[in-house]
């Protein structure tokens, strides 16, 4: 929604510049917010408006209101009724927490003298200053999380909303919103990301919390080592003061009895005393064998969620805000040309860096060419063409569609039916190279030219439509399964 | 518009407005002054959105109207004209200005532009100007300076059904004073400390009373003076909870005369400049000594003082935060308290329970 809200407005916004002179605009149009979307009816949306102070709010509704709603109106293609308000500063008198809270405490230094300050922990509104920055900074290091790993620079879209909406749940309410939090899903589907930004959420608000990010591994490396050293004990101890403890790719911990013993008491020694336990995995407690039924029923007893490959618009999304983070312009027509070709987010990566590179040692420009080159350098996974028999590929499309090879090759033009005689189309000319005239021949004698048409909207839907994408990687797994098999 | 007004009262009111115009404004309309007639008076509008005033100054209407003018052209404009009855007369696109023998016109701003200004919702409070000015004087002596951190330059309103306070630190110091005036409802304000002294500046000359009005659900806080309104923009920040580091107790009081410790402070200012401004005062029996070193010399002023509570103890602070708090003062008894010399100390009129001042000291290694 917050994106919504936000690219609603970012629009509106490009097409009023144009009907204001520009200091107008500056002073009055562009300071305002979108708070709240609700739509009222089929074509109504009541559009709440959060204003910087009272002066906007009667300037607009006086005489700024219509141009504002004929924009939005047209973007919207609905009839908008809009709201303005300022935001509501508390006047109510505070209320005294605690007795000794802000009491200057003194640290020492080594200077002759030093200015001491009345209020130790200040109140987060203020701009962040270059101390804090710092003492974040030091507090990130030591927690060992990475700085680039925030919320907002996660792509959020209907694959992750769900593990999204928890990690902020978690970073605001530590140790009571859900205990454990377990995300799990396939590689580089941002699981680490998300851990990572709930403890760089926690620290942001509080750089003293004790947090720490270790992974299943290492931890596994650090019990070995205690044991090696006779020093269990100060390990034990260690683990056990984190207020927040972050393990990533817990499933290494699967068949090492004594490793998950010393996590179970390390969880349990957290949990009780309000702390926070976040567990990523590859796969659900239930898969990770063999794991302690008491660290399994203690994983289910939290918040389970997996995330899933991220769909196109989402490595879209995750495409343009890498290029941002190295300082490459990526237009939108590149970002989705990659997105439809690459599904891997690390291969995305990857190729965003060689492009980096490209553009930044050899100086070439960033160009749909140079896009396709790249891209044609990463495609190594050849379809073996000799190997795969044309009848083969028909049993198993018509097996994958769950339809008859008879019916896949018959004349029936059923919507279910077409779909699947095209995807099979598209494979045997587009991946086995078949010949389209043979093609033509194996389906009942079509013409040449549909099955071109079949094949190339296939490839098409490819890049667009994530089941079409779905549906053919599925059949070409099991074709070079059965295959190798 | 057609008016006939005193250049003097003009001229006053349009430099007081024109203090609400910002140095930058966005938009022409913000660099200007709006003059309207109200009920037989002029007023005068001028904002940058965060700020605006309003002044009235009496006047003859001949033909109601209004008109925007730049505030920096009236302004120069005006303080060359000779004191005594101006007309001023608006016309197609420009206002004309007509003293005895000069005769000027200044081009006008679309007056639709300017934005209007909020209403107040609520009642408020009214107190004499003496207390206000009190208030802000010694209540917000302590506020900071630097705008990059509202809330230490900023000042705390509270107000109470029995008083009202106010509260300022820029994270070294804090000073807070309270005066008995009922309000109608209990809440905070926190103010930028900039606009207050301009507020304090304008109610030093109006005198009377001086009504104030919070409103959250503006997000403003209203200042009504005689012929002035100041419309302030709330700060949208949380005080810190201060009253933590006020001392409650001390272990070490002394008493002194306010004059004598200012003299005492001035003198070891004149060493202090090079190290910080950093001054120490050493207590012993009931003598105070006040001494500063530095590479190119020192000082050291013996104060006599009337020991209260403790035996003796030392305590180094920036000497700027001691002058500042006797300047206010000026003269009578004041009370200085301490625990350990790494603690925040506190100054005191034993006369008037109504003010604190706390200090931190700093830390200096010998």
């Amino acid at each position: 929604m917050d994106l919504d809200r936000e690219k609603l407005w970012n629009t509106a916004l490009s097409d009023l510049e144009n009907s204001f002179s520009p200091g107008t605009f500056s002073t009055w149009i562009k300071p305002l917010r979108i708070r709240e979307i609700k739509g009222v009816g089929d074509d109504h949306l009541m559009i709440t408006f959060v204003c910087p102070n009272t002066f906007h709010i009667r300037m607009i509704e006086d005489r700024y209101y219509a141009l504002i709603k004929e924009a939005l109106d047209r973007i919207t293609k609905k009839k908008n009724n809009l709201q303005f308000e300022i935001k509501i500063i508390n006047t109510e008198p505070q209320k005294v927490v605690g007795e000794n809270r802000d009491e200057a405490t003194i640290t020492p230094q080594e200077k002759k003298a030093v200015p001491q300050t009345l209020f130790q922990s200040q109140p987060y509104s203020q701009p962040i200053q270059h101390h804090q920055d710092q003492v974040f900074r030091s507090s990130l290091h030591r927690a060992g999380l990475r700085e680039d790993y925030t919320f907002e620079t996660f792509a959020v879209s209907t694959s992750n909303e769900m593990a999204h909406a928890a990690a902020i749940a978690v970073s605001q309410n530590p140790g009571t919103a859900y205990n454990p939090l377990f995300l799990y899903g396939g590689v580089g589907v941002g699981k680490t990301h998300l851990m990572q930004a709930i403890g760089n959420n926690i620290l942001r608000k509080n750089a003293d919390t004790s947090i720490y990010y270790t992974t299943g591994e290492q931890f596994t490396n650090e019990i070995v080592a205690a044991i090696q050293q006779k020093k269990t004990i100060q390990l034990k101890q260690k683990f056990r003061t984190y207020k927040i403890l972050l393990v990533d790719d817990i499933q290494f911990l699967a068949g090492k009895t004594s490793v998950q013993e010393e996590f179970f008491h390390t969880f349990n020694a957290i949990t009780p005393a309000g702390g926070q336990i976040i567990l990523t995995s590859d796969r659900p407690p239930h898969e990770i064998n063999p794991l302690e039924d008491r660290l399994k029923s203690r994983f289910e007893a939290g918040l389970i969620i997996d995330i899933q490959q991220p769909t196109f618009e989402l490595r879209t999304a995750i495409i343009l805000i890498k290029a941002k983070k190295l300082g490459l312009q990526v237009p939108m027509d590149l970002a989705q040309k990659i997105a439809s070709e690459v599904e891997s987010t690390r291969k995305l990566e990857g190729i965003l860096v060689k492009l980096h590179s490209e553009i930044s040692l050899f100086h070439r420009e960033l160009t749909p060419d140079l896009v396709s080159t790249m891209l044609g350098k990463t495609e190594q996974t050849e379809f073996p063409q000799n190997t795969i028999r044309p009848a083969e590929v028909i049993k198993t499309v018509a097996n994958h569609f769950h339809v008859s090879t008879a019916a896949l090759k018959g004349p029936s033009r059923v919507k279910h039916l077409v779909e699947a005689r095209h995807v099979a189309m598209y494979i045997l000319h587009n991946q086995l190279k078949v010949q389209l005239e043979e093609v033509g021949g194996m389906f009942g004698g079509r013409d040449h030219t549909s099955i071109l048409h079949a094949s190339n909207k296939i490839r098409d839907l490819i890049g667009t439509d994530e089941t079409t994408r779905t549906n053919v990687n599925a059949i070409k797994t099991s074709l070079l399964f059965s295959t190798t098999v | 518009m057609k008016i006939k007004v005193l250049q003097e009262n003009l001229l006053r009111a349009a430099q007081d407005v024109g203090r609400g115009i910002s140095t930058k404004p966005p938009l022409p309309i913000l660099s200007c002054i709006l003059l309207e007639t109200k009920q037989g008076k002029l007023s005068l509008k001028a904002t940058d959105l965060s700020v605006g005033i309003q002044a009235e100054v009496g006047c003859k209407v001949e033909e109601e109207g209004i008109v925007a003018v730049s505030g920096r052209t009236l302004i120069e404009l005006l303080s060359t004209f000779s004191a005594g009855s101006m007309e001023i007369e608006s016309q197609e696109g420009k206002m004309v200005l007509r003293s005895q023998k000069t005769m000027s016109s200044i081009q006008t701003v679309d007056s639709k532009d300017f934005p209007p200004f909020p209403e107040r919702d609520n009642d408020g409070v009214v107190l004499s100007s003496d207390q206000f000015i009190s208030l802000i004087e010694r209540g917000g002596v302590a506020a900071g300076v630097d705008e990059t951190r509202p809330v230490f330059s900023s000042m705390l309103f509270e107000c109470s059904i029995s008083h009202i306070a106010v509260v300022a630190t820029d994270g070294y110091r804090l000073s807070k004073e309270v005066v008995d005036v009922a309000s109608a409802k209990e809440c905070i304000a926190l103010v930028p400390a900039k606009i207050m002294r301009e507020v304090v500046r304008i109610a030093q000359k109006q005198g009377g009373e001086v009504s104030m009005v919070v409103s959250g659900q503006l997000g403003q806080v209203f200042f009504g003076l005689k012929e002035y309104e100041i419309i302030v923009r709330l700060v949208d920040a949380e005080f810190p909870q201060y009253s933590a580091i006020v001392p409650r107790e001390t272990q070490l009081n002394i008493q002194a005369e306010a004059s004598e410790l200012l003299s005492a402070a001035k003198t070891a200012m004149v060493f202090s400049k090079e190290v910080s401004g950093i001054i120490q005062m050493k207590i012993e029996k009931s003598i105070l000594i006040i001494s500063s070193a530095a590479a190119t010399g020192e000082s050291s002023v013996e104060v006599e003082t009337k020991k209260v509570r403790g035996v003796e103890g030392e305590i180094s602070f920036n000497g700027k935060y001691l002058i500042e708090f006797l300047s206010l003062v000026k003269t009578g008894e004041i009370e200085f308290g301490m625990n350990e010399s790494l603690k925040p100390g506190i100054f005191t009129i034993p006369s008037q329970k109504n003010f604190y001042y706390v200090v931190m000291p700093f830390r200096v290694q010998k």
